[in-house]
């Protein structure tokens, strides 16, 4: 087949998975009494079947750009998969946030807060569609289709049965069990812990099929599990358990909004499931198979180094945070974790927390860097999930009080979250820095180097750039969305415009939530 | 030079080219925003006149920084647009939520606030990011032709240095691992390392094996491991041919020579033991200078015990139980130190063995021992070994030995079955082949900078060079380990200057003093003028050495080993039926 045919091939096949979820994003559409305000696009007068044309043939032409795009990537279910999903994300920004309001309102972009907000539900819809295209582009690709073996099976329901346990724990604490199956409030009781891990079950079976083998780091493997999560919070409880249980999709954001706790628990579900899957898969090949391992002086050394060189990393990451802090006067609260309220003991333990979270991370991310664009990907994903894990629960848990994970109460806790980001930045490519200091194994310099140029390479063919992208969309818009308001930012902007002396200590114009 | 190389990269004028584009794209949305909805502008600058000048100059400066470390992959679009999208992100994080408050002097808060206020620009900011990368990736890919871009370390070079590293001591390992550090960042270099062994030998630990304190392998660090990059012969330089350059290598039982050439020649083979033709001792001594040397020692020691302990003739029991050193030097000291410590701590093993039985005998052909240090140390060093019961006989040699019996130069006979020379070392003779000058004792004579003076490409280091102490009004640097690590730094430092056309500078260090242990929990030490002595400097003389000893692995294990050595008792197994005369089953091992 000649480059040209081969891309048309593709671009056709694209096409026809765009259609498949198109009608999927169409029936949701209708469900939300928009497919009408379609037609618009092209000036039709609003019309059923004028709006279902004009969608289809957007859906056609997006899903080949997709084909497009991800044609020379990796086309394994995973892979696809999360390229669907940042797929999906960008067009909720390039759709119905900027060419929408151009095409249809006549008007300029709406990328403010408020237009956010109003269009959640599409966003939902665009990630569906973006899901629904790539699965169908699988089934297009099915020889790049990696069947699961029995173990992966087995392993995938129990990392998932053990990260839903895990999870459903931390939110019967909260009283908000009933989150994780998408009901709500609700007392927790046998038949809910049993929805819980059927839910966990059948998440880890997913996660099996999408990604049978185990390729990179556990790092890898917990950031992915983080995204597969996000994932799952869509598909479970705000749509299969929407419909199901109310006959509705319960996108608008005064839902979503009472649905956050739920997409708390279920990033930190599928980090653990992603990390228990790993873990599980290592342990199989250790005890069960053949196969030797190519680690280069053997885990004692290699453990050793990559947690000094991870731990050095976290000393420099945490710097530029600790100012923040130093301002926002967090370090009385921190202490609290040594039961203490000396700021002097809070500069302590967080400079602690932060070697041990970037020995963490050297453990982890191993050998998973190959330049500043992965080291930041993985250092931020990882800052992200030590925000859920860390501040969001642990914190709470350590100094004796339930977490407390509601969008009113997480919101403020944005300053944090962007702290732990720059922290992961920071410390990503600090360990970098350290690694590729040490083996520079990366330059092409010999065989051995060549194949870990290539190994670059792949990892830029896989779907980690899209992961990246895609915590670093989830982590920074999500909380805003849900916890921000145009009003306030607004009213930051009118107090920063009058006098910057006379605004109070930002944590109190924060606490009147929505 | 090679920053120039990357700045004038044409990525990084592609990148600010598309960092310009991105930008203007970014600053016409945010003015459309701006006539719909109050928002904060571009990263804190208005979005007309002065302001929009400056968010253009960043947008391009951050553009032609982006093309500074780009790495094109062909194919990688989806990729890059993506990465883009991440820093975009991240961008907006540093730019109008950090930079931009501390530029107005205030403090960031990172509010959730301002965060909403920022929510169009974030939107501008993942914008620019996609477009500026993928703009890049499109140029490059379109215009570039990929290869012809690759980073300057990934050029193909014109030239090729060829370094050869004659010996694995700690002169030549050093070299190897300087020029090791330079190789990864150029291309233009290729180092080959050639030695006897496959391992850098910690020699200062010796004895310690030699008594069965440590195990062999702990305190040798593998030089493959130790120097990953650089090509490593294991075998015997049999001749160096000046006029064609090139090294004749042979290899471990191979049968034809392997010819090495070389740009650049570092001679670092270290000493091997002088003898000075005295009668005997080429067949009856021991030697201590290598791993074998070093558990040879412990055999014959051990099996002169197992055979003592059922032997009823006097005369063969006390020449089977005396033990005599040649060399009151750092390594005769601590070699009857530690045999006294191995002999008395695994005696009650022997049940016909008295203490007392055993003899050790120093020979030393100075009036006080260890000349290294001060008289003071060397007093106290005397004073502690004769308390134990080591005899000293001072002031006089060896001058011959034989089968059982070692003669001084007073024509006494000592009726010994172990004899260890620590004596005299000299230079590798190989290098008397070497058509340039040496002195008297054939050490390769070396200006400061290392160099054989009118030879260019040769240098020497180590043991086996006289090199002016800079430190020491010229007078030959001692043959110490320290100064052996700092003169192949200094080596592999002035090849790269030489190579790159810049200035050699000379080899300039001072020692910082000097160790020895005396086993059984003390040792002397001189350390910046400091006198140290008993249980102080022997803790001194383990952590310091500890740390010196190369990778973290062989670190643990001796730690272990010494650990374990102060709760149990030393190993007597011996693992093979000589008892230590390795010299006569081997043929390859000539004297």
């Amino acid at each position: 087949m000649t480059q040209r045919n081969d891309l048309v091939a593709w671009l056709l096949a694209g096409a026809v998975a765009g259609q498949v979820g198109g009608v999927v994003y169409g029936l949701v559409m209708r469900h939300l009494g928009v497919i009408e305000s379609i037609a618009a696009l092209v000036r039709l007068p609003p019309s059923a079947v004028g709006g279902w044309v004009v969608h289809m043939v957007v859906a056609g032409v997006i899903g080949a750009g997709f084909a497009a795009l991800i044609r020379r990537q990796e086309h394994g279910a995973g892979d696809l998969l999360f390229w669907g999903l940042i797929y999906g994300a960008v067009w909720w920004i390039i759709g119905p946030l900027t060419l929408a309001p151009l095409l249809i309102r006549r008007e300029a972009l709406a990328w403010d807060l408020t237009s956010a907000q109003e269009t959640f539900p599409m966003l939902l819809g665009h990630l569906q569609y973006g899901v629904t295209t790539s699965l169908a582009l699988l089934v297009w690709r099915r020889s790049a289709f990696e069947r699961p073996t029995v173990g992966c099976a087995v392993r995938g329901v129990l990392a998932g049965v053990v990260a839903a346990a895990l999870t459903g724990k931390a939110l019967v604490d909260q009283g908000l069990l009933g989150h994780f199956v998408g009901i709500g409030d609700h007392d927790p009781s046998g038949a809910l812990w049993s929805g819980v891990l059927a839910i966990g079950a059948v998440s880890g079976l997913a996660f099996a099929a999408v990604v049978p083998t185990v390729r990179d780091s556990a790092g890898a493997a917990l950031v992915r599990g983080l995204v597969f999560g996000f994932l799952a919070w869509i598909l479970v409880p705000m749509t299969i358990v929407g419909l199901a249980t109310r006959g509705m999709l319960p996108w608008g954001m005064g839902f979503a909004h009472d649905a956050f706790p739920g997409l708390l628990a279920y990033l930190l579900f599928g980090g653990i499931l992603g990390l228990a899957y790993q873990w599980l898969s290592v342990a199989w090949r250790v005890l069960f198979a053949e196969t030797t391992t190519d680690e280069d002086e053997g885990y004692g050394t290699e453990g050793l180094r990559a947690l000094g060189r991870g731990a050095a990393a976290g000393i420099a990451g945490g710097l530029l945070y600790t100012v923040m802090l130093a301002r926002l006067g967090s370090f009385e609260g921190i202490a609290q974790l040594m039961r203490a309220d000396n700021a002097a003991v809070g500069v302590l333990v967080h400079a602690v927390v932060s070697v041990i979270w970037g020995a963490v991370y050297g453990l982890l991310f191993r050998r998973q860097t190959y330049g500043i664009g992965s080291a930041v990907g993985w250092g931020v994903a990882f800052g992200f999930f030590i925000w859920v894990v860390g501040p969001n629960t642990l914190f709470a848990v350590l100094t004796g009080h339930t977490p407390d994970w509601s969008a009113d109460s997480t919101a403020p806790r944005t300053a944090s979250l962007v702290g732990h980001l720059v922290y992961g930045a920071v410390l990503g490519v600090g360990f970098h820095y350290f690694e590729s200091r040490h083996n520079p194994w990366w330059q092409p310099r010999r065989e051995r180097l060549e194949a870990r140029a290539v190994q670059r390479r792949r990892q830029l063919q896989t779907s980690a750039p899209a992961i990246w992208a895609l915590v670093m969309l989830v982590a920074l818009t999500l909380p805003i969305i849900f916890g921000g308001s145009d009003e306030m930012g607004r009213n930051a902007m009118r107090a920063e415009s009058t006098s910057s002396e006379e605004r109070g200590p930002p944590m109190d114009d924060m606490q009147p939530m929505r | 030079m090679r920053y120039i190389a990357v700045l004038a990269r044409r990525e990084v004028f592609f990148g600010g080219l598309a960092g310009l584009l991105a930008g203007v794209v970014f600053a016409l949305a945010m003015q459309a925003e701006q006539m719909r909805v109050e928002v904060t502008g571009l990263a804190g600058v208005s979005t007309s006149g002065a302001g929009l000048i400056v968010h253009l100059v960043l947008a391009t400066l951050i553009g032609a920084v982006v093309g500074m470390q780009y790495r094109h992959e062909p194919g990688s679009y989806a990729a890059q647009i993506t990465l883009g999208v991440t820093f975009g992100l991240l961008g907006w994080i540093l730019g109008p939520l950090t930079i931009r408050p501390l530029a107005e002097g205030q403090i960031p808060d990172w509010s959730i606030a301002v965060a909403s206020a920022g929510f169009p620009s974030l939107m501008g900011h993942m914008l620019y990011g996609a477009l500026t990368i993928g703009g890049l990736y499109w140029v490059v890919d379109r215009w570039g032709g990929g290869a012809v871009l690759a980073r300057p370390s990934e050029r193909a070079v014109e030239r090729v240095h060829r370094i050869v590293v004659l010996g694995g001591g700690f002169g030549g390992m050093s070299a190897a691992q300087t020029l090791e550090r330079m190789t990864r960042k150029r291309r233009d270099l290729d180092v080959t390392l050639v030695s006897q062994s496959n391992f850098l030998l910690f020699t200062p630990m010796l004895a310690e094996v030699a008594s069965s304190a440590l195990e062999a392998q702990h305190i040798a660090a593998p030089i493959r491991a130790a120097c990953p990059f650089t090509n490593f012969i294991h075998g015997d330089v049999e001749r160096i041919d000046s006029e064609q350059r090139q090294v004749l290598v042979h290899g471990r039982r191979t049968a034809e020579p392997q010819a090495v050439p070389y740009d650049h020649l570092v001679l670092a083979m270290g000493s091997v033991p002088n003898f000075y033709g005295l009668p005997g001792l080429a067949e009856h001594a021991i030697t201590l200078k290598t791993l074998e040397d070093a558990v040879g020692l412990r055999h014959r020691v051990l099996s002169q015990l197992e055979r003592a302990d059922h032997e009823t003739d006097a005369e063969v029991r006390q020449r089977l139980l005396t033990f005599v050193v040649a060399g009151g030097g750092f390594a005769g000291a601590e070699t009857i130190a530690e045999l006294f410590d191995l002999v008395s701590s695994v005696r009650r093993y022997y049940q016909h063995l008295r203490p007392g039985d055993a003899r050790f005998v120093l020979v030393h052909s100075r009036d006080r021992i260890l000349p290294e240090l001060s008289a003071e140390l060397g007093a106290y060093a005397l004073e502690k070994l004769s308390a134990r019961g080591i005899e000293f006989r001072l002031g006089r040699r060896v001058a011959a030995a034989a089968e059982g019996s070692v003669t001084l130069d007073d024509d006494t006979v000592i009726a010994c079955e172990t004899f260890v020379w620590t004596a005299g070392n000299q230079p590798n003779p190989l290098l008397g082949t070497m058509d340039c000058e040496t002195n008297r004792s054939g050490q390769i004579v070396v200006d400061a900078t290392l160099g054989v003076q009118d030879r260019p490409g040769l240098w020497a280091v180590g043991d086996g060079a006289q090199i002016p102490d800079l430190t020491n009004e010229g007078r030959p640097c001692p043959p110490t380990a320290q100064h052996a690590l700092r003169q192949g730094k200094r080596v592999a430092l002035n090849i790269l200057a030489t190579i790159d056309g810049r200035t050699l500078r000379p080899f300039r260090y001072r020692a910082t003093g000097s160790l020895v242990g005396l086993g059984h929990r003390t040792a002397a030490a001189e350390i910046w003028g400091r006198k140290f002595s008993g249980l102080l400097a022997w803790f001194m003389w383990r952590t310091i050495y500890l740390s010196k000893l190369p990778g973290l692995e062989r670190k643990s294990r001796v730690a272990l080993d010494w650990a374990l050595d102060l709760v149990f008792p030393r190993d007597i197994v011996l693992t093979t039926a000589t008892d230590g005369r390795f010299g006569s089953e081997d043929p390859e091992r000539g004297p």
